[in-house]
């Protein structure tokens, strides 16, 4: 060892030298995303295109305990004398919107009627701003952006009829200042989207009901320029348009009723020919896309259920008997086994619960998935809901209801073993007429609040409260017509504070 | 004089590795060593092997030294050793060696026992001449202490303690005084008088200014300090059980706030260093272990920390640059020292258990506020009175009780260390293994560390420290309300079992109870566990490449793999296909390498230059990999067999950045009076883009040693007197990777058919800015250290003010927009704070002594700007649903940490009905302020309803040692924040989560006989808000945090068992806390800990423990 010190001597300089060539070689300062795709290299292809119109689709499966899927949809609507909650408990923030005294601060709102729906809106955009870069077949570049146009025109016309003015949003690119847009102008855009999406849909999408064809864009089509004409635009040139349209998909277009009410509840049936616009739910185990308005959330206690969301106990009195009445209410609160133990008469809560959207939470059925979360499609527009739009719009179009629209209406009664209208009504009786018809045809889906606020039937409606149900809190007037804006965001942009009230 | 000791230093430090090597062997012989003139039978039986050739008669003698036991004392001015020889043995004995090394007319050798004397010929007569004094010398326990130097006073005679403390010198006069010093100890003279046996007990030096301590970089002298530093030795708290290294450093260092927000067994601990700098949160300091930046605290083993150094102002954190705004804790792991070898041995073993419980609802009465609550929304009662009364003779289920029990902890540790004059080495191994006081909660640690140096050459030395450990946990994660066991078992309805005989299942909620699944199942069937393996490794050269000149160059390696296996058994009631398994992996590295050029030297006396450039560069990569799968046929495998599950997921990902950094600091001492520091760091890291890429961070110090000045010297009863001032700008990066990029959001994907085919999605994702730069923290330090009493009373006072610009925060991005945030430069804040340490020696008696210290620091933080905004409402990261709006506000002109809520005004009375019914409430409804006054409570009337900042905290450390025994007593305490008590609104269900209330504060509710309370009544209409005053508490605290009492084995009595040292303790941790707090412990928080925004929110949080430790430590 020592003997080795002279030599380690004469060398230690190139040692020193070697080393800190070795040490000091320059560093890269380079970020390196291996793991994830940049901006900048997407939206070259079809199949990037693709992928981002995907992703419009998603925010619809996204939160199923509080977006599309979840009972919480419910909540902006639950002034409607369709449904109702429990009166004390953790269901304030439902009772809130019940009671016509809603918050800015409701917990669920933002959920139910907001950020899902603008997220769907953010990724639409992206596709609608960026599809220009993307080199492929025409066609097939336009039926993708009809897809997210289509998109944004469903969440922009849910949030317009929740909130009326809106933060208009058409672009990726955030503008933490932006002004509300009135409710026209939210319309212009769902219309033109609607538009474009029915002229570069293609009329069938084979294998995948889960997209819009030109003639689900047709039916939503015939659905806003119905709401168009009500309120608070009362555009009543609208109403022409709106039969137009649902004529032409119920002369020529692919639905037809179901026969049987019951059966388009069935999760054997939940593709079927009337069902229009539907959200895609699976119910595989691990597979993010589940509802959760099945089972226990829309149970009653008896059942070990969570009385979240319920039948008014009025509406229940004045709906009309038959099988769409048996199919539309559970009544009979049964045990595990699907023995029944008590009528809802005697029930904690002495109110009817939803029946249609049991099938896949029942333990002892066959179709049973889990008790709170199937993979039941969700259904926001079928051709039930057509039939009557046109029956409608044609009536106060043309200011007498012609022939076909009493057979349109009178189709939907007849399943439900109920009469036909009596001949020769004048136009308001038969609309009247034909809202309480949507009202049945349509409970516990989403449509009742907004054929109240349409036509301006609210007040008339909660004044028809039984005793059993919840009593409006304060005043019902016009300015409950609109959810106020979530508060988070007014925090954001104050600009979104000054919502009109229409009259 | 001063030569002879010179060669006694020398001789000191060649011998002393060796010395404390021998000491093993010869505590046995101890009490025969004493007997000096016993024969050295060691000498007549060892046999030593040499063939040298060229050498010195030294290196022959070290040569010897390093073979054997020996060591030599002689005098090298009249022994000449330089003398080079060629020698050959084989096997032979010393006395034969020694005979043909020297010329026998020169040098006479004397052999006692293991040392000998070589002297002149003619010197062995003196030897014994004339009056001989022998005797031992101690350390203040009592150790025996080698080399220690005894002088003859007034002239050069003297000798050293050899291994086992004894000296023995002749020749001597019956009046003469002996003078015994040594290092770190009191210098003592004895007169003689006569005696022939003098047993010396040495006693530490108190006052510390010549002690040493880790900065940035390097170590410097106490005294030599410009900026301010706090630094901890292992002393402070190794008589303390500990398994942590946050446990080390709370309550001992002024400015540095320790908090332990989940009593979860291995969960990390909330450190700031003066407060928070950061609103985008991590305010964690930069750990420094071992010269490894950046490296990972959690799995130290603090009885392997020798000592701990907190850099606290700009001047001594800016060399730690881009990275140093919140403070630098440098930790240096033990290492060797030459000398015999050690084996020492740790051991202990604790009790924990829950610090305090909630006062619930029996289950009779939980039956019975639930019919009334029932019958008050005009609704059917859920029990009949039979019902009730039977219930009321069981005892119903304590969950509280099922769920929480006594934990325990038990912690070994097993070390080596020695080494020779050129190698030392310290191994270690530990275990450490705590059951959680939570069901099905553990953590576990096994460590081993090698830390080894060597001289290779004169001018060469090699450091290398490695450590690896393997630590598991389990469900140890922070618990948030009633998601999680903890937090569930407070509201699960007490008037149902645990099991269901009729389901063979977990019992479910009924539907009368609480929104959570049954804590006991949560406890045994979720599992979340966590596997660790970690290493760290850094090997160092030290070149000098000529006096004064050295180049260093380390390089490190950090990695991790992490296995964190998860199993989310289906919930009772859902079908068991809906198990889920799987897997989330990482493994990262961190590359380190440094480059040191350090040239110091002292000129004309007066002037001392210490220079240093440095070149570093780090790498970090991050490799992520999961698996999850469900539809398991068979739950039999839990975790272990993913691939059972039929439908299965697999994700990946990486992320990488580095660091790239110039650095140069400069010490001038003019007459070790005047001292000046200045440093300067570049960073370059490529988490920034463009221009942005590099920051600079220069500072600068002055201290001024006044007591070294005339006119101070003359007062006597100041020992230290030191002012300091500094300067500089530190940044900080915290953000993460590819901030500047814009990154889409991948998994956005959705199925057309309703079947699992999903289609691939792809959106946009997380906003970006190219703009992004350093968020600079400047500071301004103003110190003063003193000692006074003669070390009695010392202490220090620090006064800072920083500034932080370029605040990078995560600005929320409204949902209209896509929601998620974008990290940008906003705004300004700043801290301030006095710093205040005090240390006093109350008695320092060989048999008693008594010192204690009391650190106390206040921290003021205020936002300057926030961009042009003045508020900013935040969740600061703590997502919870049980909040309508964010939870905390930023606003300028007030500190970060600030909750906002409804303010609750009290209950509606019956007198106030009318007002009440225009909220649409009725008596005994909770009020709250209508700011706006639209009768209705939102947003717009949230204020700010209180601060989780405290006004100041404080540590107070007491350390009495009275003969064998000692006691140590640790108190800390927190004042003037507030916490945000989510839990008891939780057990109060009053609000939207639970609608079955637990506490017994429900049955105090309002009532038309009962107004005067603040809980409200059973009303169809009533919301008590999570997000009001009502629920925010003081949080102030003073608590007892370790009591410890050892007692150490006499030696006498360790000798018979051939032990070095022995101490038996017990120890009690948080045994009492004084606090108007409601819940289990202020200073538990659900927050995620990086954040400063958001804290103070006890939700359901894993309760604090109490706990009781007997412990053992033993050397051989």
């Amino acid at each position: 060892m020592i003997l080795m010190k002279p030599y380690y001597r004469k060398y230690q300089i190139v040692f020193l030298l070697v080393l800190a060539i070795v040490t000091f070689s320059c560093l890269d300062l380079e970020e390196k995303p291996l793991g994830s795709l940049v901006n900048d290299s997407f939206f070259k292809t079809e199949s990037d295109l693709e992928a981002a119109v995907t992703a419009v689709y998603r925010p619809l499966i996204q939160d199923p305990w509080g977006g599309f899927g979840s009972t919480r949809i419910w909540l902006p609507l639950m002034g409607a004398d369709d449904l109702t909650t429990l009166p004390g408990g953790n269901k304030g923030d439902y009772r809130e919107f019940d009671q016509f005294n809603p918050t800015n601060i409701n917990a669920a709102l933002p959920g139910a009627a907001w950020k899902n729906h603008y997220d769907l809106i953010y990724a639409a955009n992206n596709v609608i701003e960026n599809y220009e870069k993307v080199d492929g077949r025409e066609t097939f570049i336009n039926q993708c952006v009809a897809q997210a146009r289509f998109l944004r025109a469903f969440a922009y016309f849910w949030l317009t009829r929740v909130y009326g003015d809106l933060p208009l949003v058409t672009s990726v690119i955030t503008d933490l200042e932006i002004e509300l847009s009135p409710v026209s102008s939210v319309y212009e855009l769902i219309v033109d989207d609607l538009n474009f999406a029915k002229d570069n849909l293609p009329s069938s999408w084979p294998g995948e009901p889960g997209r819009p064809s030109s003639w689900t864009a047709k039916s939503l089509l015939s659905s806003v320029y119905l709401t168009m004409a009500g309120w608070p635009l009362k555009d009543e040139s609208k109403y022409a348009l709106a039969a137009s349209m649902a004529k032409d998909v119920i002369d020529n277009g692919p639905y037809t009723l179901e026969d049987n009410f019951a059966d388009l509840w069935t999760m054997a049936n939940e593709k079927n020919h009337e069902f229009i616009w539907t959200i895609q739910m699976t119910g595989i185990p691990g597979n993010p896309q589940l509802t959760t308005i099945v089972g226990y959330p829309t149970m009653p206690g008896e059942e070990s259920g969570w009385d979240d969301v319920f039948f008014e106990v009025g509406f229940y009195n004045r709906f009309p008997d038959g099988p769409r009445k048996d199919a539309t209410f559970h009544t009979q609160f049964l045990d595990k086994q699907g023995n029944p133990t008590v009528t809802f008469e005697n029930s904690s809560t002495k109110h009817p619960y939803i029946a249609k959207y049991r099938d896949g939470a029942l333990s002892w059925l066959d179709s049973f998935e889990h008790l709170f979360m199937t993979g039941r499609d969700i259904c926001f527009l079928r051709f039930a809901e057509v039939l009557l739009t046109y029956a409608e719009a044609q009536a106060m179009a043309d200011g007498t209801p012609n022939n076909e629209a009493y057979q349109a209406v009178n189709k939907v009664r007849k399943r439900a073993e109920l009469v036909d209208l009596p001949e020769g009504m004048g136009k308001m009786d038969f609309r009247d007429a034909i809202i309480e018809e949507r009202g049945w045809e349509l409970a516990a889906e989403f449509s009742r609040w907004f054929d109240l606020i349409r036509t301006e039937k609210v007040e008339e409606m909660a004044a028809l409260k039984d005793p059993l149900d919840l009593e409006p809190k304060g005043t019902v007037d016009k300015t409950k017509y609109h959810a106020p804006i979530p508060y988070g965001e007014i925090l954001l942009n104050p600009n979104l504070a000054n919502s009109t009230q229409y009259p | 004089m001063k030569k002879f000791l010179n060669q006694v230093r020398l001789l000191l430090r060649q011998h002393r590795k060796k010395l404390i090597v021998m000491r093993n062997t010869v505590l046995i012989l101890l009490i025969s060593a004493l007997q000096v003139l016993a024969s050295g039978s060691y000498a007549q039986t060892k046999t030593i092997s040499l063939d040298l050739k060229d050498v010195t008669i030294r290196e022959v003698l070290y040569a010897i030294q390093n073979q054997s036991e020996f060591y030599f004392l002689y005098n090298s001015e009249l022994i000449d050793v330089s003398k080079k020889v060629n020698i050959t043995f084989k096997e032979e004995k010393v006395d034969e060696i020694l005979i043909r090394l020297f010329d026998k007319q020169e040098v006479d050798f004397l052999i006692r026992d293991r040392y000998i004397v070589l002297t002149p010929v003619g010197g062995k007569a003196k030897l014994f001449d004339q009056f001989a004094v022998s005797g031992t010398v101690t350390d203040a326990s009592g150790q025996p202490l080698p080399g220690v130097t005894v002088v003859v006073k007034g002239t050069t005679q003297g000798t050293i303690t050899n291994a086992d403390g004894t000296f023995f010198l002749t020749n001597l006069s019956e009046n003469a005084s002996l003078v015994f010093s040594f290092v770190g100890m009191k210098t003592q003279e004895i007169a003689v008088a006569g005696q022939t046996r003098i047993d010396v007990r040495m006693e530490e030096e108190t006052i510390g200014i010549e002690e040493v301590v880790a900065v940035g970089y390097g170590v410097t002298r106490k005294s030599d300090l410009t900026g301010s530093v706090s630094s901890v030795t292992s002393a402070d708290f190794e008589k303390q059980p500990i398994i942590r290294f946050e446990d080390a450093l709370k309550g001992r260092a002024a400015g540095v706030q320790v908090q332990k927000p989940s009593g979860a067994p291995g969960a990390g601990m909330k450190i700031r260093i003066r407060g928070a700098n950061s609103i985008n949160g991590d305010n964690e300091p930069l750990y420094v272990v071992d010269g490894f930046v950046g490296a990972d605290i959690i799995s130290l083993n603090p009885n392997e920390i020798a000592s701990i150094s907190v850099l606290k102002d700009a001047s001594s954190t800016a060399i730690y640059g881009s990275r140093g705004a919140n403070g630098v804790v440098l930790i240096t792991t033990k290492s060797a020292k030459s000398g015999d070898a050690k084996i020492e041995f740790d051991a202990f073993y604790s009790l924990d258990q829950i610090s305090k419980t909630y006062d619930l609802l029996g289950p009779d009465e939980y039956m019975e506020t639930i019919n009334a609550r029932l019958e008050a929304v005009g609704r059917n009662p859920q029990f009949t009175a039979n019902e009730i009364s039977e219930m009321a003779l069981t005892d119903g289920t304590d969950w509280q009780n099922e769920v929480f029990r006594n934990g325990g902890t038990q912690n070994y540790q097993l070390s080596f260390s020695g080494g020779t004059d050129k190698t030392q080495y310290y191994l270690s191994g530990t275990i450490a293994d705590q059951t959680g006081i939570v069901l099905n909660s553990f953590y576990k640690r096994y460590g081993l560390r090698t830390n080894i140096n060597t001289q290779l050459r004169d001018n060469f030395d090699v450091a290398f420290t490695m450590y690896t450990t393997y630590e598991e946990s389990r469900n140890n994660y922070t618990h948030n309300g009633r998601g999680d066991a903890a937090g569930a078992a407070l509201i699960f309805s007490p008037n149902i079992p645990v099991w269901d005989e009729d389901e063979n299942d977990y019992t479910q909620s009924p539907s009368y109870g609480p929104i959570a699944s049954n804590p006991v199942f949560y406890a045994l069937k979720r599992i979340f566990d966590n596997k660790e393996l970690k290493t760290i490794s850094n090997l160092k050269f030290n070149f000098t490449i000529m006096n004064g000149l050295v180049f260093s160059v380390s390089g490190g390696a950090n990695g991790f793999f992490v296995n964190r296996p998860f199993l989310k058994t289906a919930a009772p009631g859902s079908p068991k296909s809906i198990t889920e398994a799987g897997h989330n992996n990482n493994y990262s590295w961190n590359l380190q390498n440094t480059n040191m050029l350090n040239y110091n030297n002292l000129f004309a006396d007066k002037h001392k230059l210490d220079v240093s450039a440095i070149y570093e560069q780090q790498i970090f990569v991050s490799r992520y990999n999961g698996n999850w799968a469900t539809g398991f046929p068979t739950i039999a495998l839990g975790y272990d067999n993913v691939g059972l599950g039929d439908t299965r997921t697999v994700g990946s990902n990486f992320t990488n950045w580095s660091l790239q950094s110039f650095l140069g600091r400069l010490n001038y001492t003019f007459d070790e009076k005047y001292l000046f520091t200045v440093t300067f760091r570049a960073d370059g890291s490529s988490k920034f883009y463009g221009d942005n890429k590099y920051g600079y961070f220069p500072s600068g110090a002055f201290a001024w040693r006044i007591s070294d000045e005339p006119f101070i010297q003359d007062i006597s009863v100041i020992q230290n007197l030191k002012l300091r001032a500094s300067y500089g700008l530190t940044g900080s990066q915290a953000i993460s990777p590819y901030k500047t990029l814009s990154l889409l959001s991948l998994g956005q994907n959705y199925s057309f058919n309703g079947t699992t085919n999903q289609m691939i999605g792809i959106a946009p994702g997380i906003a970006a800015n190219p703009d992004l730069k350093w968020e600079t923290t400047a500071q301004t330090n103003l110190g003063l250290d003193f000692g006074i009493l003669e070390g009695r009373l010392s202490g220090s006072l620090d006064y800072y003010y920083k500034k932080t610009t370029d605040l990078l925060m995560n600005v929320n991005i409204p949902d209209y927009s896509g929601g998620g945030t974008l990290t940008k430069n906003v705004g300004s804040l700043e801290n301030k704070g006095f710093e205040f340490f005090l240390a006093g020696v109350i008695a320092d008696r060989s048999k008693f002594k008594l010192n204690t210290s009391i650190n106390l620091s206040a921290n003021r933080n205020k936002i300057l700007d926030l961009g042009g905004e003045t508020e900013i409402f935040t969740d600061g990261g703590y997502t919870s649903n049980t909040y309508a709006a964010p939870p905390f506000i930023l606003k300028v002109g007030e500190p970060i940490g600030q909750f906002r809520g409804l303010v609750f005004d009290g209950l509606w009375q019956q007198h106030e009905a009318a007002a009440a019914a225009e909220y649409g409430l009725v008596p005994g409804d909770s009020k709250y302020i209508d700011v706006d006054n639209n009768k209705s409570y939102g947003g717009e009337d949230m204020m700010h309803i209180g601060s989780s900042q405290p006004d100041f905290v404080w540590g107070w450390n007491t350390n009495l040692q009275y003969g064998n025994f000692d006691l140590s007593i640790f108190v800390n305490g927190v004042q003037g924040n507030h916490v945000w008590n989510q839990t008891r609104w939780l057990i109060i269900g009053m609000g939207t989560d639970v609608e079955s209330p637990t506490s017994v504060e429900i049955l105090n509710r309002w009532t038309p006989e009962n107004t005067n309370t603040t809980v409200a009544g059973f009303s169809e209409t009533n919301t008590t808000y999570a997000q009001s005053s009502l629920f925010v508490e003081d949080g102030s605290f003073i608590r007892l945090n370790n009591v410890t009492l050892g007692y150490t084995f006499p030696q006498n009595g360790l000798i018979k068992n051939k032990l070095r040292n022995a101490r038996l303790y017990v120890s009690a941790q948080n045994l009492f806390v004084l606090t108007k707090y409601s819940g289990i412990d202020p200073e538990l928080s659900s927050t995620p800990n990086w954040s400063d925004v958001a804290q103070g929110i006890d939700n359901g949080t894993y309760p604090a423990t109490r706990t009781f430790t007997l412990g053992l430590k033993i050397g051989f």
